[in-house]
């Protein structure tokens, strides 16, 4: 008995592999568990280090032989050039307003258009909502020429406003563009799962339409809200190829352009470019670690419908 | 406080018609029970009166106001929901304030008015928690908490107890009526359990296919069903129903051939029944009305073969055969000692006989037992 | 409390559904519609590169591509050479890319679907790949490829495997290899979460009642997880594959398409046309293809499996 109080044996019984208390083969298997995902947590998460610290090692240090897995001189010299030698506040700022934009707008819309979608029988309710989901489909590398055409010379406003192109308001139409049918989506089946006689209780409690929607069914809706919020963040944020045809300059480009600024013909900046990388990636890595759950229910909400 | 009154009903879905032309008149302060089997209309007339469905045809009136095109929002009404329909994100103090901060209450009234009703329904404690940190039960009282301290002209309640494990049901059901003792509300009750709808209503409404079958008091409709839905519906376990063949007897009497056995009509049914003679007719008697005869006094006597018996406690339910095949069920004291097998002879209560026409199902001996008790 | 009547709440609650729906559907309806005719018209014209006009030339964007020029070299009979070759680096790519991350996130789906302590930790940190900017990724890719100064020739030197450096992005095999593991790191992560919410679905007492029965892990797996486990891999295989075609952001940070074509796919040659050559009309030729052989996809998919992947 007096082993059992060991903290080894206390580890190995909260761990699920003490075999006095488990049948030997369930903690085996556990144990074999255990040892794969922490290998497979360590193999996929070695480039991510690898990156960083070529980022905080001098560039003399980056391009010398026998390359270091330890840096040699840790330094956050790489992340102040960035900022100083190269326009990155702008890169940054763009990125935020840009992601940010769309962000508000996809889930402004997605969520009033997914609770009706949701709640009320239209006409021709399911084909809307299947040729909206369907718009997804596209392709978006297709669309480029067009993307293109249009935004350098905007049908309608285009007297008001001139080319759009090299504009942060090109990069958010767009944005919303890919982002918003997903939202729709994702908030449709998110409404879908609080019972529709919340709504009917908020009626009989003395609310219209807009005030049950506004006051009870949209705070049960913030997890819903948060996790497309999220998603069509991470999305614009991360947006390459159509930052890439419709920017060209700093004034309108994002971090994911600028890092690939760095690769020249010949010539590639890897210091420097692994510390724009990381800048880069911080949102990503940050919403990762502490929403995940929200991630994991959004996309599961838009890929299958439970 | 108010009266309710439906006039001529119909709600029509796509292709299917809920609610098939219903009148019924719900009397201020009055218990209304809406019973019937699932899809027979009844939770459909109940969104019709609380204005959460817009009636196809006919006439809602709610006191002295039609209120046909009023929006549930705009009408003066309080409904509880079988899940009960809690904000899970306001705790039970803002739940039960909300319908009255809506409708503009002075601050002073609300506080005041939650306060009574939480004491009312001992639920004081629970006041802060959150609906997600309370038991089904409590939820329930919360539920109705909510209803309850908007003060409204009608009580609408959708099956508020069929989530609630057995014992609390009962429990909730007692107090459900010593609620409306004290508060008088006009309420009307949707559910598809008879037991509930007996012990609750002062009125019921046995519904099938979107019409009202039979209005009245509980235990009128128990004794006299119009016809054989209400006679099988009511009552656990149901009516039995033996059909055959109407004949006059030599000494003038008359009797139903039950394919082999024969059954004696009592003599004050004959004038109504007279019509049917060399038809088929339906004999209907309840379980509880059926005895097992030891005497053997010839009248009315079956004898029929047991299969099986089925202790209830307050009650032991047999099946059993009769000689002419067919199957009949009898609830008999639980001190009665048969088994499987054993040959009995089985006596029917001829105070409790009723008699239908099997292809429209109406009750032929109806009127004749409303003035038999009228003259008694 | 009597029955008020406030009309302008009504009017205002009749127009719950239009202004709800109204403006999303026309945001979608006009930037599908305008940009789709664009891109149909588009593909039927020529950039002139002297006057700088968009001409009309009927199919000949779409036969220039497809098709071997007349009396020039031609592969499997019509086809022109580099269509060939560039179809089949795509299939090859699609192709390993998705099978080989679908085999992973399956199994450690099924890993993480198992009691452990921690889970959540793992799981955390098996979805940060994918959240990452594709850009960022493959750049770290072609870094960790890197000839003289990645991570991989330094860490396969010093264990001893190897002593010179290998080449890795440019060989072309080498470089479809390098391509397809990036493509991989980036892209498991989302199948392990969708197969890990399928797995939700399987009921916990039919894995109890089959390992009653004495069912092997095997069988159990087959009978057990696998059917409710169906609609879930349709889904996570069909966006994977319309995804990964109509990708460019690892190829062509990484690659480029090159060393020479040996890695060009659609997705690059799409792009290299259309803004690189500065052809319009032949990038929305391509455009028009990809768009129809996503939806071919699709449908085929849909026909297998008998349901829509939207409403699996």
């Amino acid at each position: 008995m007096s082993t059992k109080k060991s903290p080894l044996n206390r580890l190995r019984r909260s761990l699920g592999l003490d075999t006095q208390n488990e049948w030997p083969s369930v903690a085996r298997e556990r144990l074999l568990a255990y040892g794969l995902l922490a290998v497979y947590v360590l193999v996929i998460w070695f480039p991510i280090y690898y990156i960083f610290i070529t980022s905080i090692k001098p560039s003399s240090e980056v391009l010398s032989l026998p390359i270091t897995f330890l840096p040699q001189n840790p330094t956050a010299q790489n992340y102040v050039d960035i900022f100083t030698n190269r326009p990155f506040d702008n890169y940054t700022i763009n990125s935020m307003i840009v992601a940010t934009t769309t962000t508000l707008i996809c889930i402004t819309l997605g969520t009033v258009t997914g609770y009706s979608f949701s709640r009320y029988d239209f006409l021709g309710n399911k084909s809307l909502l299947l040729s909206i989901v369907g718009a997804r489909m596209i392709p978006p590398i297709a669309l480029i020429v067009p993307f293109f055409q249009i935004m350098s010379n905007p049908p309608l406003i285009g007297g008001l406003t001139g080319s759009l192109y090299d504009t942060r308001l090109a990069l958010i139409l767009t944005y919303t563009f890919f982002n918003l049918p997903f939202a729709v989506w994702i908030m449709k089946n998110y409404f879908d799962g609080i019972p529709e006689s919340l709504d009917e209780q908020a009626q009989i409690d003395g609310c219209s339409r807009w005030e049950a929607f506004v006051k009870i069914i949209l705070p049960m809706a913030k997890p819903g809200i948060a996790a497309t919020a999220i998603l069509a963040f991470i999305f614009s944020w991360n947006e390459f190829v159509f930052a890439l045809v419709l920017t060209s300059s700093e004034q309108a480009q994002t971090l994911p352009i600028a890092v690939s600024l760095f690769v020249a013909d010949d010539f590639v900046d890897w210091a420097h470019l692994a510390a724009g990388g990381m800048i880069a990636a911080l949102p990503g890595i940050l919403f990762g670690l502490f929403f995940q759950q929200y991630i994991v229910s959004g996309l599961t909400q838009g890929a299958v419908k439970e | 406080m108010a009266h309710v009154e439906l006039t001529d009903l119909v709600k029509e879905f796509d292709d299917v018609t809920a609610v098939d032309g219903i009148s019924l008149d719900i009397p201020d302060e009055s218990f209304t029970v809406l019973v019937g089997p699932s899809g027979c209309g009844k939770t459909t007339t109940l969104r019709l009166i609380a204005g959460l469905e817009r009636a196809t045809d006919g006439e809602i009136r709610i006191g002295e106001d039609i209120v046909n095109d009023a929006r549930a929002y705009e009408r003066d009404i309080a409904m509880v929901f079988q899940n009960y329909a809690l904000y899970p994100h306001k705790t039970v103090r803002d739940n039960m304030r909300f319908g009255l901060e809506q409708h503009d209450t002075d601050e002073g009234i609300i506080t005041e008015r939650v306060q009574e009703t939480a004491e009312l329904l001992q639920i004081e404690e629970l006041l802060d928690r959150r609906p997600s940190e309370l038991s089904g039960g409590q939820q329930q009282r919360v539920a109705l908490g909510r209803a309850i301290v908007r003060d409204p002209a009608v009580f609408l309640m959708d099956e508020p107890l069929s989530n609630l494990d057995a014992k609390l049901r009962v429990q909730m059901r007692a107090e459900l009526n010593k609620l409306h003792e004290e508060l008088s509300t006009t309420t009307v009750y949707v559910t598809h359990d008879q037991v509930e709808a007996m012990t609750l209503a002062d009125q019921i409404a046995v519904m099938d296919n979107g019409q009202i079958q039979q209005v009245g008091e509980p235990t009128h409709v128990y004794s006299n069903p119009r016809n054989m839905f209400v006679a099988g519906f009511l009552g656990s376990p149901s009516m039995n129903f033996l059909e055959g063949t109407l004949e006059e007897s030599d000494a003038g009497k008359f009797e139903l051939d039950l394919g082999g056995a024969i059954h004696n009509v009592p003599d004050e049914f004959t004038d109504a029944l007279e019509p049917y003679l060399g038809d088929r007719v339906t004999l209907g008697i309840r379980p509880e009305n059926i005895a097992l005869n030891q005497d053997g006094v010839p009248a009315n006597v079956h004898p029929a073969t047991v299969e099986v018996v089925e202790p209830q406690g307050e009650k032991t339910v047999l099946e059993l055969e009769l000689a002419t095949g067919q199957s009949i069920k009898a609830a008999v004291d639980p001190d009665t000692t048969v088994e499987m097998g054993d040959a009995v002879n089985l006596r029917f209560d001829r105070d409790s006989l009723q008699y239908f026409d099997p292809t429209t199902g109406k009750s032929l001996t109806y009127d004749t037992k409303i003035e038999q008790q009228a003259t008694i | 409390m009597s029955i008020e009547k406030s009309p302008l709440r009504r009017k205002l609650d009749k127009l719950f559904v239009p202004l709800t729906v109204g403006p999303t559907l026309l945001w979608i309806a006009a930037i599908i519609i305008y940009p789709t005719a664009k891109l149909l018209l588009s593909s039927l014209q020529f950039r002139n590169p002297v006057t700088n006009e968009m001409e009309f030339v009927g199919l000949r964007n779409f036969q220039r591509l497809i098709f071997a020029r007349e009396g020039g070299d031609a592969a499997l009979g019509v086809f022109s050479p580099s269509f060939v070759s560039i179809t089949t680096n795509t299939v090859i790519y699609v192709g390993f890319s998705v099978s080989i991350s679908f085999l992973l996130g399956l199994g450690i789906a099924l890993l993480l679907d198992k009691d452990l302590k921690g889970r959540g930790w793992f799981r955390t940190a098996v979805i940060v790949p994918w959240i990452l900017p594709y850009v960022m990724s493959g750049l770290m890719w072609r870094w960790m490829f890197q000839s003289d100064f990645g991570a991989i020739n330094g860490a396969l030197q010093r264990l001893g495997i190897i002593s010179g450096n290998i080449p890795f992005l440019s060989d072309g095999a080498l470089a479809m290899m390098a391509l397809i593991i990036a493509d991989v790191w980036v892209f498991t992560p989302f199948i392990i979460i969708i197969l890990l919410a399928g797995l939700q679905n399987v009921p916990e007492q039919l894995y109890d009642a089959a390992e009653v029965d004495g069912a092997s892990r095997w069988s159990r797996f087959w009978n057990v997880t696998y059917p409710f486990l169906k609609p879930s891999i349709l889904v996570a295989l069909t966006i994977r594959i319309i995804f990964d075609i109509r990708a460019l952001d690892l190829v062509w940070v990484m690659t480029q398409g090159g060393p020479g074509k040996s890695t060009e796919v659609w997705a690059s040659w799409l792009y290299r046309t259309a803004q690189v050559f500065n052809e319009p009309g032949t990038g929305a030729a391509l455009g028009v293809v990809l768009l129809a052989v996503t939806f071919a996809i699709v449908a085929s998919l849909y026909k297998i499996f008998g349901e829509s992947p939207y409403e699996a």
